[in-house]
């Protein structure tokens, strides 16, 4: 209450509490003198936060506008004028600077930082040699116009933005079109898209793309860059009911990452250390709730939608032409596909009507199991005849799915077949023309007494690498779990097993075709592996002489009218343009201040606009959402953050860390800039270069500083008149040592064992949507394995892969402003016995020992490849020596050196000097 | 440093086959820099030195387990008007009914408190336990409340209480993790249950399957000489490398862990080698000699890791999916409930006779509670219950053989004494001598800390 300090609440309380409130703050009371000032200040009238704090913190150093002019101070012509800000006042102090890098250290230096992966020994060589002046700004340049660069810089950018293929709410559902984005960021970096485009792209690219739309290149990408708002995070099991988490996630993350701001806490009250008041956090709320970001799929509603189509709409004619042209061709063809299935179904039905014999039936109840044997034992067959096993549904065929195992042999020879054989080659059975190799196994739909073949081949179902299957639709279908743990889906699949699972109107069959003639044996195994139906199944044993022809007759005309049919829908799916996981302008409305952060606690509407402090404004076109404003507010000269903050980054993604080391905090509780007048002054440039982001690498890069050797005490000494003391030299002003991060050791050792594919990542291979149905009981947790470099790894938000979480990945779930690279022992348990490194190490050895059959000269290889350099004569002799002690007890001669110089390339993976850039 | 040094000559006298290469390290005489493990001293003494978090996935029923409502035996099929979040909207739960418990309850030990017939065992402990009859948490869903047992955060991705023990305490076994989870299957929100987010890496726990291959990467793929020459190779590369870069702390570090992962090789798989263990510790766990599956192989496994120095260690029973959510049928507890309680109270008896439960805090709890109505009078499940559920604590600190709160005469709200999911954490940094008020970790611009803005210590389970 301002002005009456009597009736104030908040003086009872820091007063020792009373009726009406506990004592504040708990368990140490304010001084008297405190409690005076706060009297004082309600009986002034309590002005806050907006006010008070506002007019305080626009002197705060980063929210003051950059000059319009840094002058670097007085220096010699060949020195960068970065070098002259860092050796500022050395009149007064004396430097003991490190020396320059040798060439080969810095080669190595530049192409980690700039590509994540070492230069080859060549390229040192050709460098070493060139003793022209611009030598390295030519090898900058060169390494910054591989594809190597943008996927390095780009994944710091990644970093930034949480980047993630998943979803995070309950079920972490898979984002399959977020890759667009990912390659996006990566392609704007390589192609050195001015950062305040970058920036606006990111935060209004849809908008933007409306003004471009004949050039449908320049739209699709811009409609693709608003991915930076899609992959907020998203929350909850039905995720529309915490949508204000995510917009809290998105501001957030917009706050971070281009303004250096926590806006996040001013969601529940204004910012306590930041003159943000919650008007400010709710101005931008307005902006994203007035926007539609694509829905990605949660538990109760699995389907994604809103995604955004790449190609403007009306522009999709030109594309599809040649399309419709292929669909009408295989259109003509279909009639005559259909008719020899026909064709083919009548013969077959015909032929098993007439030949077939029952060797046994029954029936097992819902959860039961039984083992069974032909009747008679022994079957006499003659090559082409068919043995047949079917499983029917009883009253439903839900909760039918079926283990079973059928073993066929022939009794005095060691020739036997078996469903164990398809464990490891369903997907080679089901003969077909595309190549199966596994002749004797037929799967059919045997509804009404047919026998049409299962067609639809299923790989990986349900998102787990060791379930495949052959169906027609859901059911019928047969299909294995061919992993060595048990597999839960629908229901719990057990490990090394082959099931069946009937059709809503009739059996499944699966039949084999006796390659032999003589009398076998049939015998298996039956279980109702899914409880909790109404019933169980019923079985048959079937004989059908001469069934093999019309079998293969079926085969090829029901695969051949599949391959048309899903050759006609990849055109169709084609034919549907492309989409974005992005955003779009939705109802234009502005929000109230909830109070607290509780939605359902509104308080007075929060105009859209930006942050008052910073210079903003509220938006003019109320019909839009605010975002092409708010974009070319964030990049506006007069924005006093932006280019501080990305060109602090900048420095720090080159040199390790920033000029401010809190990159994601530049309010009051950040860092100070340890050189404001170097930080402002690159900023300046910056936007004089028109954001040329290669530029300012070059320029950082070419400073002395960085170019400085990273080993050895440096010292500065301070001559000033009244003390004499020494301190060290600030952690910016050369290239500090640090480990590889995760994806750069990652890519190393495949580099090193030839296993890079250096080729672009797409998306990954995620279940069909339409057989989504995760929960939280079973969410999304697969794992594509790929040679690719890492940027290009499928990232999930609520299962992290165990190698990042080990090496310090980023977090997928909140912005990463710097990864702390830590040492831990189970690091090193990693290099000493994990399979991965054994298979790369094992690799590597194989490339040297091919070169030569001098071991001297395979280490020489080794050392070449691994850590580009020459060993010297003790290395080589080290090695030598460990080779020859090394005991590899088991193999031939050359078994026992490869498994030494696999160990001895292992230890060269696991050395300080592998996973550590000088 | 010394210890250091101590413990590598005590690992040499241990092992002739690496002293060659442990000399070597001995004499780098690099220096030890800040180590976030490191054990650190409480905020004030504290009996409790570690934690073992008894976590029982799905949604334990309160009033089928430790909270008994004799009304509800006999209202059965009674109707009821709640406005509750897991009804709300839902068709076919227009009208709700009282539900009756399958389970009776007795009376046990000198304190007489009430156990339902679904934990005999652990029925037989009471008088060491403090119960909680009044949990209540903030979500009813398995993510969020789960997420919210396990970090105090119900949305967003945060430390886990164990990683905060961690950083609070470090620890003193630098052979073995400082926080375990053993879990035979993911639970909900996965990773993230045992994550140390924001906190530094090392206080991230270590996942342990139960199984032939608890911990990754701990067996060696080639001989003891073999890795021998390796690591005496590797030294002497490593050592070569640190000449003119003696500054950069992290190469003296990196040599150092390699010692460390090379003891932790034999002292991890030693925890889980379990035959020495007597005939009558196996069979008071309820284990087979040479199984590695079940709780009961997770509560020994526990037990190995505490009296070896583990500070914090999670026990998970089940995954995301064949756990106590029995919407389906209540009589699925009986399964559940056979996998743990022989385990958990083989657990509570053994540390008592070694003592060690002196000095161990043991929390038994569940993410929420079950509903004890249901659409018909006759439906065999119970639902989603987070307005009230039932956890306990045993061991040091605690006051034994207390019931603290209590919920209405159907067990549906709580009705005196309440305890929130960051009230739980309070006590039990409380018990570990770590206020948790000034448990904080600075990250971007912010002191964060595991109870959130809440949390106050529940006095009444204190001994």
């Amino acid at each position: 209450m301002p002005g009456k300090a009597s009736a104030s609440l908040i003086l009872e309380a820091v007063r020792g509490g009373g009726p009406h409130v506990p004592q504040m703050p708990p368990g140490s009371k304010l001084t008297d003198k405190e409690i005076a000032a706060i009297e004082e200040w309600i009986a002034n009238g309590a002005e806050w936060s907006e006010l008070t704090v506002g007019l305080k913190h626009r002197t705060h150093w980063a929210f003051v506008q950059l000059p319009g002019r840094v002058v670097p101070p007085p220096h010699k012509p060949e020195v960068s004028d970065i070098d002259a800000f860092l050796n500022r006042g050395s009149a007064a102090r004396s430097f003991t600077v490190a020396p320059a890098s040798d060439r080969r250290t810095l080669l190595r230096r530049a192409a980690m930082d700039l590509t994540g992966l070492p230069p080859d020994l060549k390229e040192i060589a050709r460098f070493t040699a060139d003793t022209k002046p611009d030598a390295f700004a030519r090898a900058i340049d060169s390494l910054m116009a591989r594809p190597q660069y943008g996927e390095q810089y780009g994944r710091h950018w990644l970093d930034v933005v949480r980047y993630a293929d998943t979803a995070g709410e309950n079920t972490d559902h898979p984002l399959p079109h977020a890759w667009r984005y990912r390659n996006w960021v990566i392609n704007s970096f390589n192609t050195n898209l001015p950062f305040d485009a970058f920036v606006r792209e990111q935060v209004a690219g849809d908008v933007l793309a409306e003004k471009v739309k004949t050039n449908l290149a320049a739209y699709s990408e811009k409609v693709t860059a608003t991915g930076y708002l899609a992959i907020a995070r998203r929350f909850g099991h039905d995720i529309d009911q915490d949508i204000h988490l995510t917009y809290e996630d998105t501001i957030d993350t917009l706050g971070k990452s281009i303004l250096g701001l926590s806006l996040g806490c001013a969601r529940c009250h204004d910012h306590k250390f930041d003159p943000i008041s919650a008007r400010d956090y709710y101005a931008l709320y307005g902006i994203f709730s007035s926007t539609t970001l694509s829905f990605p799929g949660c538990e109760p509603r699995q389907q994604p939608h809103d995604l955004i189509p790449l190609v403007p709409a009306g522009m999709e004619d030109a594309a599809s032409k040649a399309r419709a042209e292929k669909i009408n061709k295989i259109d003509a063809e279909l009639p005559r596909a259909r008719a020899l299935v026909i064709d083919a179904r009548q013969r077959i039905n015909a032929v098993f009507a007439a030949s077939k014999t029952s060797c046994g039936s029954g029936e097992i109840p819902d959860g039961g199991e039984s083992r069974f044997t032909s009747t008679p034992q022994l079957l006499s067959v003659q090559k082409g005849d068919v043995v047949e096993f079917l499983v029917s549904p009883l009253k439903s065929h839900g909760a039918d799915s079926t283990l079973l195992r059928l073993n066929i042999s022939l009794p005095g020879t060691r020739a036997r077949w078996s469903t164990d054989s398809l464990l490891d080659a369903l997907l080679d059975a089901n003969p077909n023309a595309a190549g199966g190799t596994s002749p004797c196994w037929y799967f059919l739909d045997a509804k009404d007494g047919g026998a049409d073949l299962l067609t639809e081949k299923v790989t990986s179902f349900n998102g787990r690498d060791t379930l495949h299957a052959w169906r027609n639709g859901e059911t019928p279908s047969v299909f294995v779990n061919s992993s060595t743990t048990p597999e839960t889906v629908w229901t719990t699949l057990p490990a090394r097993s082959f099931f069946v699972h009937p059709g809503e109107h009739g059996p499944v069959a699966i039949a084999w075709v006796s390659p032999v003639d003589g009398n076998v044996s049939v015998d298996g195994f039956i279980k109702d592996v899914h409880p909790g139906g109404q019933d169980g199944v019923g079985w048959e044993l079937r004989l059908l002489r001469g069934a093999a022809g019309p079998l293969a007759n079926i085969s090829a005309a029901s695969h051949r009218l599949a391959a048309l049919n899903e050759t006609r829908l990849a055109l169709e799916k084609d034919a549907a343009p492309p989409v974005a996981y992005g955003a779009r302008e939705g109802k234009a409305a502005d929000v109230p201040i909830q109070k607290r952060g509780e939605p359902s606690d509104p308080g007075e509407l929060a105009p859209r606009g930006f942050p008052a402090v910073l210079g903003g404004t509220t938006i003019r076109n109320k019909a839009s959402s605010g975002r092409l404003e708010l974009a070319n507010w964030l990049t506006s000269p007069n924005n006093p953050l932006t280019a501080r903050v990305i060109v602090n980054r900048l420095w720090q993604w080159h040199f390790g860390t920033g000029l401010v080391k809190t990159p994601n905090d530049f309010g009051t509780r950040g860092a100070m800039p340890e050189n404001q007048p170097l930080l402002d002054y690159l900023a300046v440039e910056l936007i004089k270069s028109g954001w040329n982001i290669k530029a300012m690498n070059r320029r950082i890069m070419l400073s002395q500083a960085y170019q400085r050797s990273s080993s050895g005490a440096v010292e500065v000494r301070i001559n000033d008149s009244k003390h004499k003391r020494n301190e060290k030299v600030s952690n910016g002003a050369r290239f500090q040592a640090r480990r590889l991060t995760a994806e750069e050791l990652r890519d190393a050792l495949l580099l090193a064992s030839g296993q890079l594919d250096l080729s672009p990542g797409a998306a990954h291979p995620f279940p069909p949507e339409n057989t989504w149905s995760f929960s939280q009981h079973q969410p999304f947790a697969a794992e594509y394995p790929t040679t690719k470099r890492s940027v290009y790894l499928m990232q999930k938000r609520n299962r992290r892969m165990r190698f990042f979480s080990l090496f310090d990945g980023s977090d997928p779930n909140a912005s990463t402003p710097v990864r702390d690279l830590t040492t831990v022992p189970t690091q090193a348990l990693f290099f000493m016995n994990d399979p991965f490194v054994f298979e790369c190490a094992s690799r590597s050895a194989v490339i040297s020992m091919k070169v030569s059959q001098k071991p001297a000269d395979q280490i020489r290889n080794s050392y070449k490849r691994l850590l580009q350099r020459e060993p010297t004569e003790i290395e080589i002799k080290d090695a030598l020596e460990f080779l020859s002690n090394y005991k590899a007890k088991f193999g031939t001669l050359q078994e026992r050196r490869a498994a030494a110089f696999t160990a001895f390339t292992r230890m060269l993976m696991a050395s300080n000097e592998f996973i550590t850039i000088d | 440093m010394s210890t250091r040094k101590q413990f590598i000559r005590s690992a040499v006298t241990g092992s002739m086959l690496m002293s060659g290469i442990l000399h070597e390290m001995l004499a780098s005489g690099e220096t030890v820099t800040s180590d976030p493990l490191a054990p650190r001293a409480p905020h004030f003494p504290a009996k409790a030195k570690r934690v073992i978090f008894l976590f029982m996935t799905g949604g334990v029923s309160h009033v089928d387990t430790f909270d008994h409502k004799p009304r509800l035996y006999q209202d059965v099929g009674k109707e009821v008007k709640l406005d509750h979040p897991e009804i709300k909207n839902r068709p076919g739960y227009e009208r709700i009914f009282l539900k009756r418990p399958q389970w009776d309850f007795a009376k046990y030990g000198q304190s007489g408190t009430e156990v339902s017939g679904l934990f005999p065992h652990i029925a037989s402990c009471v008088d060491d336990i403090a119960l909680v009859r009044s949990m209540r948490t903030d979500h009813s869903n398995h993510y969020n409340a789960t997420l919210g047992m396990h970090t105090g955060s119900f949305a967003f991705a945060r430390p886990s209480i164990g990683s905060w023990v961690s950083y609070g305490l470090g620890t003193v076994n630098r052979n073995l993790p400082s926080f375990v989870t053993i879990a035979p299957a993911q639970t909900y929100a996965g990773s993230q249950v045992y994550a140390s987010d924001f906190l530094p890496g090392a206080h991230q726990g270590t996942l342990v399957v139960p199984g032939a291959e608890p911990v990754a990467d701990i067996r060696p793929q080639v001989t003891a000489d073999q890795q021998h020459a390796e690591l005496a190779f590797l030294a002497r590369m490593n050592h070569r490398h640190q000449n003119g870069r003696e500054t950069n702390p992290n190469l003296a570090a990196r040599i150092r862990s390699f010692e460390t992962a090379f003891g932790m090789q034999s002292a991890v798989p030693d925890v889980f080698d379990f035959s020495r263990e007597s005939d009558s510790v196996l069979k008071l766990y309820g284990l087979e000699r040479g199984s590695t599956q079940g709780f009961a192989w997770q509560c020994l496994a526990a037990r190995r890791m505490l009296e070896r120095g583990v500070r914090f260690v999670e026990l998970i029973d089940t995954g995301s999916s064949g756990n106590w959510d029995s919407h389906g049928d209540m009589m699925d507890h009986a399964r559940l409930a056979r996998n743990v309680d022989q385990p958990i109270a083989g657990l509570l008896k053994d540390l008592k006779a070694r003592g060690m439960l002196e000095d161990t805090l043991v929390v038994w709890t569940t993410e929420f509670g079950r509903t004890p109505f249901n659409n018909r009078a006759d439906a065999k499940g119970r639902e989603h219950h987070n307005w009230a559920f039932s956890s306990w604590i045993a061991g040091a600190g605690v006051k034994g053989g207390t019931t603290y709160g209590e919920t209405d005469e159907y067990g549906v709200r709580v009705a005196a004494n309440e305890v929130h999911v960051h009230d739980f954490h309070a006590t039990i940094l409380h018990l570990m001598g770590l206020d948790h008020k000034r448990l904080t970790y600075r990250h971007s611009g912010r002191d964060y800390r595991l109870t959130d803005v809440a949390g106050n210590v529940v006095q009444g389970l204190l001994s």
